[in-house]
């Protein structure tokens, strides 16, 4: 029996720094179950995608919502929080431990960050202050050397991905912007301006899962893998990440029998620009060191081979870490059920959510985690 | 492996030289050391290393790092033999293979072009 996704909502990522944490979930919980018919009462698992949600936030948001009784757990993986919620949704339906699950993604961190996080002082990086964008940028600096590229032609992925965003009205309210604007725009770790960095906001998505009915026009997960960290550096010299992704795409695509290239449209962690560079390298969808030139060749864009972030991507539409993986998969279900309105990609059939957590010193990633969606 | 092999938070540098671990099997080298190999399991033993190596990569912050006035260096370096180190630069950002010497400073790694 598969899992199928039911039922979606999300709440328009932005600032919400007065709202409850619980208001805010509602605004995605309770359109993902009026879509799906169902009754708070009818759920019997619920997890909690969020990074620095505090103690027992779980509980409080399923009370606020009438999901009592069933265990509500909150999921911490760094970035891919909210996949790795979605994930654990899909196990319990699909073990029969539960009927329906409801997967939350959720932050707020506008009103504990400003800027950049603050590097965390019990990592041994993060004491030197490794913040993410340095981290990032240590990535993107290896990475344009090593391949010869020029960084205007990393930077075109923020241009594609904020000229995305200003399509979609569930993404962060920000104009699109021309080559020269990002690259000009002011520098926060070379060779990453501003306008290549996802920003701070808060924001819930919410997707509720339950056993697929066998109808049509139904979305089901198909395959799903979270690979964990190991030893960075490892085998092969490269920045972190891509290693991590790497083993989840090979977990996953075993999981499917077939490639990650045959989706219709994908969703991928572009945290920073270079982010999306080495994670559609890192899942077969381009030869390494290629993705760029592909990118300038439009093979990325909505009217490309390969639709990569249609939705905007965390650059344009945000990055409230936990809420991320969650809004990845609500844009995914709703691009597969021809519903994505003036971002849609014609005839989209699977698609792809891939999220990376990180930050843990040296290792090539926390997490990463790939969930294939697939239109019945 | 013992606990009191495995440091605090920070490196440390004893006699010119980086404290840590390495992997009895597949010679995973980490600093400060883990009770068990992040590569593949295995059973670690004390080790220390020398503290030169070579800049992985390196870039110039323009955010405020550890409460420092921007611009701040980060580079990664590869210790000779040894572990990747994330440190504060001391200097204009170094290159991919520039030789590197580094020292830690209460308790933070700090590199700067090996002279």
């Amino acid at each position: 029996m598969r899992a199928a996704i039911s039922g979606v909502g999300m709440a328009p990522f932005g600032r919400h720094t007065d709202v409850r944490l619980e208001d805010l979930a509602w605004r995605a919980i309770e359109p993902a179950l009026m879509t799906a018919g169902v009754e708070p009462e009818h759920v019997d698992a619920v997890f909690v995608g969020t990074v620095f949600g505090r103690v027992g936030v779980a509980s409080r948001v399923a009370r606020a919502a009438g999901l009592t009784g069933a265990p509500a757990l909150a999921v911490e993986a760094a970035c891919a929080s909210g996949t790795v919620a979605v994930q654990m949704a899909k196990d319990a339906v699909e073990s029969g431990r539960a009927r329906c699950a409801v997967a939350i993604g959720l932050e707020q961190m506008t009103n504990v960050v400003s800027s950049a996080i603050p590097p965390e002082p019990t990592d041994v990086e993060g004491r030197a202050g490794l913040v993410m964008p340095a981290m990032y940028a240590l990535s993107a600096r290896w990475y344009l050397d090593h391949h010869r590229v020029d960084p205007v032609d990393m930077a075109r992925v923020a241009v594609k991905n904020l000229s995305n965003a200003a399509d979609n009205p569930r993404s962060l309210q920000r104009p699109a912007r021309s080559l020269d604007e990002v690259v000009q725009s002011r520098m926060i770790a070379d060779p990453l301006t501003v306008l290549q960095c996802c920003p701070v906001s808060d924001g819930a998505a919410a997707v509720v899962v339950t056993p697929e009915r066998g109808e049509s026009d139904e979305v089901v997960i198909t395959a799903a893998a979270v690979a964990g960290g190991r030893a960075w550096p490892g085998e092969v010299a490269e920045p972190w990440g891509p290693a991590c992704v790497r083993r989840a795409r090979d977990l996953v695509e075993k999981d499917l029998g077939s490639r990650l290239d045959t989706a219709d449209v994908v969703e991928v962690h572009d945290a920073f620009t270079i982010g999306e560079l080495l994670t559609i390298e890192a899942m077969g969808l381009a030869p390494d060191g290629i993705a760029p030139a592909l990118l300038r060749d439009g093979e990325f864009g909505r009217d490309g081979r390969l639709p990569v972030n249609p939705s905007g991507g965390l650059i344009g539409r945000g990055h409230p870490l936990g809420a991320t993986g969650v809004a990845q998969t609500v844009e995914t279900w709703l691009q597969l059920r021809g519903a994505a309105g003036d971002v849609q990609i014609a005839g989209a059939q699977r698609g792809v959510v891939e999220t990376m957590g990180g930050g843990a010193s040296g290792l090539d990633g926390n997490v990463a985690a790939i969930l294939v969606l697939d239109r019945t | 492996m013992n606990d009191q092999l495995v440091s605090p938070y920070a490196v440390s540098v004893a006699d010119g030289r980086v404290m840590g671990a390495r992997c009895t099997l597949c010679s995973t080298a980490t600093a400060p050391a883990t009770h068990r190999c992040p590569g593949c399991g295995g059973a670690m033993e004390r080790s220390d290393f020398a503290s030169t190596g070579r800049v992985f990569s390196a870039t110039e912050v323009w955010l405020p790092v550890g409460g420092l006035e921007p611009p701040s260096v980060l580079a990664y370096v590869d210790l000779a033999d040894g572990p990747r180190l994330l440190a504060r630069w001391r200097g204009e950002r170094p290159d991919r293979g520039d030789r590197a010497h580094v020292d830690v400073v209460d308790g933070i790694v700090h590199a700067e072009e090996e002279r």
